[in-house]
């Protein structure tokens, strides 16, 4: 059974939507100052979530840790600014996370079951704690990148896969980081409005979001050492004035804009081959940029791609443990 | 190209609708290419069989294609108005990437550039004149054919059934028609994967990335532990390969592996295979030899597990793929849609030949040794014979043959 504490734990589970629903309040109900309790808790939800800390569960007064975990995500959904929802999302997962893996196994399953519709069954073989079908599985875990989240190093057995308490944890977890990302796109949310009396309250919490990202999105000079040898085979093959293919040309540039270089920094880099063409050069950083087109900010390939096309070399011993350049460069940026 | 014209309209003109049926036709994108030019025509869809075989019949179609994928407006042309809805999970078989020795006696490869030339798989790049200007002539042959069956039959009984639980009667096998097989998997499971989902089931099957400690091959205090011979999945897999590869392999393959220690191997070689029937995860490998070596048995080992598909169909959620009972352009041959009961007496040369009133004069520019039916022809060059009406018209779409005068 899930109880009221499990939906404040949990405020992502179907249960919680229907236990607020009764309630019936919505955003404009919070501007006649009854509810300063519940505003106050939301905001220090957003605060926290900013500052990358997790808030924990206030089980005295369970009613206000769920309705306030509701209109702390309707702000952040409200503000229309995708940074602090990616925030918001992200220390949800990591806090769902950390009680999830303290979590007694029948109750994950029906977290799992009412969550998301996941059929979870205990399992005892070989190591495993519990099997889920197949399909479920796939929804989420191709998302991590790790080589122990492949497909191929589970126990796969009749259309289902065994798989470990942590791993369910860090699933279930990750399902929910993107049930609330997914929920901005919906068109409900987007016309989302926050009433007049509400938006003063918010006041410092846009202060310290604009500080915060400041910290954060200061523009970093790539780190030359920790570009990882594919890419650097590539920069160097054009440097040195070579004809580089279609797929390598779209592989660098992919990596150096997620990286923090600039359409120009890259544009003027290219200058450098031989069939250069500056109209078109132009036109395919901005598309992959995500400035024009499909408006698809693109990532280059992964290197299982990479390989298939012949364009991962060199492979030093960072590379065994990556599934992306993109990966690669983070962990040995760290290290410089 | 006329008398395959008017071979193709026969046909479509006298199939039955029925003959035509795929799961939702209504969201699907229909796809052709035509007799006159080489381009592709896209987005069409249809609502019921009958319009459908109505068209075939005034636009014959060279080759026939249908969506992998669900849409709710399959006509769109704009992928993102398509509004993809899900897709079948597909396999595809073919000869084309399996490597075998009969290559060498079928296939050739010339160079565009130079005219060079060459058997068996073709090289990327001219080795006489480095430029990447190779053309392709692939014959079938049943050697092939053969090989591209076992290898569909693998993927069912090894991996789709027991491991992804799927059952035989939902598995539509279809011989493409040329040298390979597609396996449809059209369960409801299965249509939302994303492509990186797909991914994953395809890199299964092939076996990429294993990392056998997930698999439970590990050093402890000094004894080897590995996974049991009956565990499901990849782990039984991976014992009963290793088991196989101790219990069949020579001195001459283990010294490839081991060098030295290959005789370690040999000489305990009933102790080792004892100790996966009996203790399981205990397995008994004799001193000297490390988790290292064993590793690499085991690599070598599952190579013939590993199942041979080109994983970008299987990958692709937007694929088009050749609509069963239609024709295959380059061979004249049916895309016949077979049930895995079937599978294992169908014969793609007899079974799928569609074309077999009479027999026609025709002028063969060159041929290999080739079957079609009952009727073998080859190797031979420049000459005019009369031949069953299948083989003219496999000959004369591969391009090697025109009507004879």
């Amino acid at each position: 059974m899930l109880t009221i504490e499990d939906l404040a734990k949990y405020p992502f589970l179907n249960k919680a939507t229907s236990y607020i629903a009764q309630f019936g309040l919505t955003l404009d109900d919070f501007s006649s100052g009854e509810f300063n309790k519940i505003i106050d808790r939301a905001l220090m939800k957003l605060k926290y979530a900013i500052e990358g800390k997790i808030l924990r569960i206030d089980s005295s007064e369970l009613d206000i840790e769920i309705l306030s975990h509701a209109l702390a995500l309707a702000l952040a959904y409200g503000m229309k600014n995708a940074w602090i929802v990616r925030r918001f999302a992200n220390i949800e997962q990591k806090k769902c996370y950390e009680l999830m893996k303290a979590e007694e196994s029948k109750k994950l399953i029906e977290i799992a079951k009412d969550g998301f519709g996941w059929n979870l069954e205990l399992a005892d073989i070989n190591g495993y704690d519990f099997s889920m079908p197949l399909n479920q599985f796939l929804q989420i875990a191709p998302k991590f990148q790790s080589q122990s989240w492949k497909l191929v190093n589970f126990m796969v057995s009749n259309g289902k896969v065994y798989i470990k308490k942590e791993k369910i944890a860090r699933l279930l977890s990750e399902a929910v980081k993107i049930k609330i990302l997914k929920k901005m796109e919906e068109e409900e949310v987007k016309r989302m409005k926050i009433p007049e009396e509400l938006a003063i309250k918010l006041k410092d919490i846009k202060k310290l979001i604009r500080s915060r990202r400041e910290i954060m999105e200061e523009r970093e000079v790539p780190k030359e050492g920790a570009i990882p040898p594919c890419i650097s085979a590539i920069m160097k093959d054009v440097k040195e004035g070579k004809p580089v293919s279609h797929m390598a040309r779209f592989t660098v540039t992919a990596f150096l804009l997620n990286i923090g270089m600039s359409v120009e920094e890259i544009f003027n880099f290219f200058k450098n081959i031989a069939d250069f063409d500056e109209n078109k050069a132009l036109y395919q950083i901005r598309h992959i940029a995500g400035m024009i087109g499909s408006k698809t900010k693109y990532i280059p390939p992964k290197c299982e791609v990479l390989k298939s096309s012949g364009l991962c070399i060199n492979q030093d011993k960072y590379c065994e443990k990556v599934k992306h350049p993109l990966q690669y460069y983070k962990i040995r940026r760290k290290g410089l | 190209m006329n008398i395959i014209f008017q071979a193709f309209k026969r046909y479509y003109s006298n199939i039955n609708p029925s003959d035509l049926h795929i799961i939702e036709l209504e969201k699907r994108e229909i796809a052709l290419i035509p007799f006159k030019e080489e381009r592709m025509i896209r987005h069409i869809s249809f609502k019921d069989l009958t319009s459908l075989k109505n068209y075939l019949e005034n636009n014959v179609p060279l080759h026939l294609y249908y969506s992998s994928a669900y849409y709710g407006n399959p006509q769109a042309e704009d992928m993102n108005a398509k509004c993809w809805e899900g897709a079948d999970l597909i396999f595809d078989v073919d000869a084309d990437h399996i490597p075998t020795d009969c290559k060498n006696l079928h296939d050739k490869w010339f160079c565009l550039n130079c005219n060079e030339y060459g058997f068996g798989v073709p090289p990327e790049d001219c080795p006489k004149c480095k430029q990447r200007k190779i053309d392709v002539t692939t014959w079938i042959c049943e050697k092939c054919l053969d090989i591209a069956k076992e290898e569909v039959l693998k993927l069912i009984d090894e991996y789709l059934v027991p491991d992804f639980g799927i059952n035989s009667k939902d598995i539509e096998i279809c011989f493409s028609g040329h040298r390979g097989y597609h396996i449809h998997i059209q369960l409801e499971d299965f249509r939302k994967l994303s492509g990186d989902g797909r991914r994953e089931i395809a890199d299964y099957v092939r076996g990429i990335g294993i990392d056998l400690r997930a698999h439970g091959l590990r050093l402890i205090n000094g004894i080897v532990f590995g996974p049991d011979i009956r565990d499901p999945g990849w782990r039984g897999r991976i014992a009963r390969a290793f088991y196989e590869y101790i219990s069949k392999s020579s001195i001459e393959e283990l010294e490839k592996i081991l060098g030295k220690k290959a005789e370690l191997i040999i000489s305990k070689r009933e102790k080792i295979l004892d100790s996966m029937m009996m203790n399981g995860t205990k397995w008994f490998i004799p001193k000297g030899i490390g988790i290292k070596k064993i590793s690499k048995i085991v690599e070598v080992a599952i190579k013939r597990n590993l199942c041979n598909i080109d994983e970008r169909v299987t990958i692709d959620i937007k694929r088009l793929i050749r609509y069963p009972n239609s024709l295959h352009g380059k061979t004249g041959l049916k895309v016949c849609r077979l049930s895995y009961s079937n599978l294992n007496k169908f014969d793609p040369l007899k079974d799928a030949v569609v074309f077999k009133s009479g027999s026609i004069k025709i002028y063969v520019k060159e041929v290999p040794k080739i079957r079609m039916e009952d009727y073998e022809l080859g190797p031979i060059k420049n000459e005019v014979l009369e031949v069953p009406e299948s083989l003219a018209i496999y000959l004369i779409c591969k391009g090697a043959a025109e009507m004879g005068k």
